[in-house]
């Protein structure tokens, strides 16, 4: 089961995901990054407190929406990860490329 | 010697990808994986189904992927079987993960995932099917069950750690096996548990219930203050014969 929010917050885009992301559903987390860069948003902040799992299926959706506002000059930034979706990120050698908040706060005042 | 085998068979569909994760992760949990182990047998399986899925199986085929969960003494292993065209996943190159984001082609993280995550991969063509091995060590810590022979007929079980519901599964799983195999007299050395559950009453209450069907006792020695107390108030003290020391319970207890 995945859940996932947008709301706009003074200009950045806020995404909330909750639940697990494999890939049966990162195509979702796809879109929803997606709309939000298709309105016009460049800076975005992904806050993956709630995710209790993701798999490579994740991390791809997340590396295209990355390069796509990188291209923009904007950036997709992540808020407070699980542990278990640091590892994830640590293991792909994503930990070094995404820019990693501990709290929603300060990825969203980041920019 | 193996310790059980479980199969589960899926279609080879990305909503199924859960249900294969699920019993991987029930699986290494009984076989004594800890919290991050089973997270990594999960990630790993997770990885190769979405490989078969995506790439093994022609579009609009129906097929199935066969998963075997193996637990052996010293390792826990996941055969993931496919009929897809032969494909040895392991021919891929590794991503290198310091290369720049522009330079990154999405995909292939599977494969490295799987070598980073599980002890050993293995790949197999077999009977037309393509047989992913993913291993993981179980280690000493696991090995906390420590099944001993006393004597000719007598079998020493020292169980370390609290009794809770899951390690008590586990031993279920063990004594299961020992009384299968004949060892029907076992003494259960408890003075390295401090604490038992109502998972691990139920538990010592069905293996002792099997070990009396097979003609066959089970005794508990070396309980601390706070188990006793725990027999006491359940009543399992006039169940159980409890003994203060293996030793005693080896020599006064008249097994048959």
């Amino acid at each position: 089961m995945l859940e996932i929010a947008i709301s706009d917050e003074a200009g950045v885009a806020l995404v909330r995901a909750s639940g697990r992301i494999d890939s049966s559903n990162a195509n979702e987390l796809g879109s929803a990054l997606t709309t939000a860069i298709d309105a016009g948003k460049i800076n975005l902040v992904l806050d993956l407190s709630a995710v209790d799992y993701m798999s490579s299926a994740g991390l791809r959706e997340l590396v295209a929406a990355l390069k796509r506002v990188k291209c923009d000059g904007g950036d997709l930034r992540l808020a407070q990860p699980s542990k278990r979706v640091l590892d994830v990120l640590t293991l792909a050698g994503l930990n070094t490329i995404f820019v990693i908040y501990p709290s929603q706060a300060e990825a969203l005042s980041s920019y | 010697m193996v310790v059980s085998e479980k199969h589960l068979r899926i279609a080879a569909r990305r909503e199924q990808i859960a249900m294969a994760v699920d019993f991987v992760a029930h699986q290494a949990q009984l076989a004594g994986l800890d919290d991050d182990g089973i997270h990594q047998c999960s990630l790993a399986v997770d990885e190769a189904c979405s490989n078969i899925v995506e790439h093994g199986y022609k579009a609009g085929t129906e097929q199935a992927i066969e998963l075997t969960c193996r637990e052996e003494d010293a390792a826990f292993s996941i055969l993931i079987a496919d009929h897809a065209p032969a494909y040895n996943p392991l021919n891929q190159p590794e991503p290198d993960p310091a290369t720049p984001l522009d330079q990154r082609v999405d995909g292939g993280w599977g494969v490295s995932f799987m070598r980073r995550l599980m002890d050993d991969v293995a790949y197999q063509h077999h009977n037309g099917r393509n047989i992913l091995v993913l291993t993981k060590y179980l280690d000493a810590t696991r090995k906390r069950i420590g099944v001993k022979q006393q004597d000719r007929h007598l079998f020493l079980v020292a169980p370390m750690g609290d009794l809770d519901e899951r390690f008590s599964q586990r031993l279920a799983l063990a004594l299961g096996g020992e009384i299968a195999a004949g060892h029907k007299y076992l003494i259960m050395d408890l003075s390295g548990v401090d604490l038992v559950t109502s998972g691990g009453l139920k538990m010592l209450v069905s293996v002792w219930q099997r070990a009396r069907e097979q003609k066959g006792d089970i005794v508990l020695a070396g309980l601390n203050t706070a188990v006793q107390e725990v027999m006491n108030l359940t009543g399992f003290d006039l169940v159980f014969s409890i003994y203060p020391t293996v030793a005693e319970a080896a020599n006064l207890h008249k097994f048959r």
